[in-house]
């Protein structure tokens, strides 16, 4: 693929998980199998390699793989945005062209472990995406991440400078706190170029919407796909009532998946696909492990408390 | 060779050249001026040698260069930075096939996120241990640097993991350090028990640490192997006269931000004339004028740098 598919962020964009074989390898058919199920939703892209799809558990090898499987599969309907996690900037500027060259639409910058640690110079932020802005040449999304998930919350002024470097169109904001969001939307829009807000929180994903949300951008979308992109619709239309209505009813799902320890909610994901009869297998990669037998039953009676399962189908 | 970990383990820095590779000259005999101190082992390839920022291949030649260098005199720790088990056995592996003594096991992103399942961390380090056969030291990190500070049960289980021969105590809280020393030997009393808090390297002695892995071993490495050796011997006016001078250099070279701490190990170091430049790799940052004056002033101080003659020489 040469020319990266222009994204409307004014949606969903689930981030989906990796089904695996049972020895934790990349199981090609189901992915794609699964990608064909999403891509059948009214979503506006797709997230993959990153946590949701145990991106930080796969070699660099196998994230091109994954990249090539799904923008073989859906890359002509549906833009793939690619995580780029990576540890220096040298490394990134190298793995962000491999994940061009493989397809990917747009790339979702991780947080790295030189952020840890305060104050964290503006500076360094800035570098890291301005080197991979130039070296890749590839539309970015930003990443606000709570630091308890080992990210950073970026400070306003370095937003606002991030948001200058021409290849960014977009912030996710997994802050997990409504006040951050606030300052994150009024940061960006101070901004002359359009950035767009995606909303990570899983916490308070309707709410963002009012709160000034463009998107979202998260991977409790890899589950209920269709009806979480249709509470985004709704909400993006300004039909609040209507999306709080879908999202009243998905909330018990979103609190089942995402339980402490949030580690599980891969192996929980998978757990509540393979319920649905959209995965064959629920595996994980280590250190991930897979979850208990209490666990999986607490995700199936919300899976049905949800409407995302029929009692019939849970026997 | 055979690890003993009672005594000073310095982390050592990764010199570069002008354009942020591995400079291998510089390296050689970087490593043989810290040898020279006789340090019971050599921590490389951690976050003061830069390890997050090298490439695999990068970190196994680090690793072949200072084996070849000094690996008939000094056991070699390498740091294992991984992301997943089966990763890091395999980069275990390779460290085992180049020539390491030990490996200091980082923490991974996998424990982030409350409560830490304690199966996750041992059935990591496990793995680890059983692929290589190698002593394994379990790094216990504060969360604002990217670790995690294991609870008693998770610590107890990691203990009791075969290969495990010590731990690296970096929480840089007093109480914590105390808290973890006893659930330590109460699980592996022959587990080393060693010190990496910065912040309190002399009083990590009087509260029980055996050895000490420590960046700052990085710069004035002799004073501080002397330091430790006169804290396990009890010899404590010794050690604290150590400490006194050398603690405006700790203070100067882990100051706020603290990552800053590689850039001004090696700004230290240029001064003494040990290392040709201060060069770090990108996203590290080099530091400025006002901390370059702040750590010459400390190493005149700690007796590390002379006071006029060399200065003129080495500052510009």
């Amino acid at each position: 693929m040469t020319t990266a598919m222009k994204i409307d962020f004014r949606g969903l964009i689930p981030a989906t998980v990796l089904p695996m074989t049972e020895d934790a390898q990349i199981d090609e058919p189901s992915l794609r199998a699964y990608m064909r199920h999403v891509a059948a939703t009214p979503i506006h892209g797709v997230a993959i390699n990153v946590d949701t799809g145990e991106a930080p558990h796969l070699t660099h090898e196998e994230r091109v793989r994954v990249i090539e499987i799904v923008t073989d599969e859906i890359g002509d309907r549906i833009p793939v945005i690619a995580g780029l996690p990576a540890q220096f900037t040298e490394q990134a500027v190298t793995f962000g062209k491999d994940y061009r060259a493989a397809g990917a639409s747009a790339l979702l910058v991780f947080p790295i472990s030189a952020y840890q640690g305060l104050p964290l110079d503006t500076e360094i932020v800035v570098r890291y995406h301005a080197a991979i802005g130039d070296g890749v040449d590839i539309p970015m999304v930003l990443f606000n991440l709570l630091p308890s998930l080992g990210g950073v919350l970026l400070a306003p002024e370095t937003i606002e400078r991030l948001c200058r470097l021409a290849q960014v169109v977009a912030i996710k904001d997994a802050s997990f706190d409504a006040r951050i969001f606030v300052e994150v939307v009024a940061s960006v829009r101070e901004q002359r170029r359009p950035v767009a807000v995606l909303t990570g929180d899983d916490p308070f994903i309707y709410e963002s919407f009012v709160l000034g949300a463009d998107g979202a951008l998260l991977g409790f979308g890899a589950v209920p796909t269709r009806r979480l992109a249709e509470m985004v619709d709704h909400a993006v239309a300004g039909r609040f009532e209507e999306a709080k209505q879908v999202m009243d009813r998905l909330a018990p799902l979103e609190k089942a998946l995402f339980a402490p320890p949030v580690r599980n909610y891969r192996a929980r994901s998978k757990e509540a696909l393979v319920m649905q009869g959209i995965l064959p297998r629920a595996t994980v990669r280590e250190p991930l492990l897979p979850i208990s037998a209490t666990d999986r039953e607490a995700v199936r009676r919300a899976l049905v408390e949800a409407h995302e399962l029929t009692h019939k189908l849970a026997v | 060779m055979k690890l003993d970990l009672g005594g000073l383990i310095p982390a050592t820095v990764l010199p570069m050249t002008a354009d942020a590779q591995i400079d291998e000259a510089g390296l050689r005999s970087y490593i043989r001026h810290v040898a020279k101190a006789n340090p019971k082992a050599l921590a490389i390839n951690v976050d003061t040698g830069e390890g997050p920022h090298l490439w695999p291949k990068e970190r196994l030649r680090v690793l072949e260069v200072v084996v070849e260098e000094v690996g008939d005199l000094i056991p070699v720790i390498a740091g294992l930075g991984a992301q997943f088990t089966a990763q890091a056995v395999a980069l275990a592996r390779d460290i085992k096939t180049v020539g390491a003594s030990g490996l200091l096991v980082f923490p991974i992103g996998a424990y982030q996120g409350l409560p830490l399942d304690p199966e996750v961390p041992v059935r990591y380090h496990a793995a680890i241990g059983d692929a290589t056969g190698l002593p394994l030291i379990i790094f216990n990190l504060q969360p604002a640097l990217g670790g995690v500070n294991f609870e008693p049960e998770t610590l107890d289980r990691l203990c009791r993991v075969a290969q495990v021969a010590g731990i690296k105590e970096a929480s840089f809280d007093p109480q914590l350090f105390i808290r973890i020393r006893d659930v330590v030997k109460a699980a592996r009393p022959d587990c080393v028990f060693m010190t990496g808090n910065d912040n309190f390297i002399y009083e990590s002695f009087l509260l029980g640490a055996e050895g000490a892995l420590i960046g700052f071993g990085a710069v004035a490495t002799q004073q501080q192997v002397d330091l430790v050796a006169h804290a396990l011997a009890g010899r404590h006016d010794g050690a604290r006269r150590l400490m006194d001078r050398l603690t405006p250099l700790v203070n100067a070279i882990f100051a706020p931000p603290v990552r800053n701490y590689r850039a001004r190990a090696k700004a230290a170091l240029v001064m003494q004339g040990i290392l040709a430049r201060e060069t770090v790799r990108p996203p590290l940052l080099p530091i400025t004028e006002v901390e370059r004056d702040r750590i010459r002033k400390a190493l005149v101080f700690a007796g590390e740098l002379k006071p006029v003659g060399r200065m003129a020489e080495v500052s510009t």
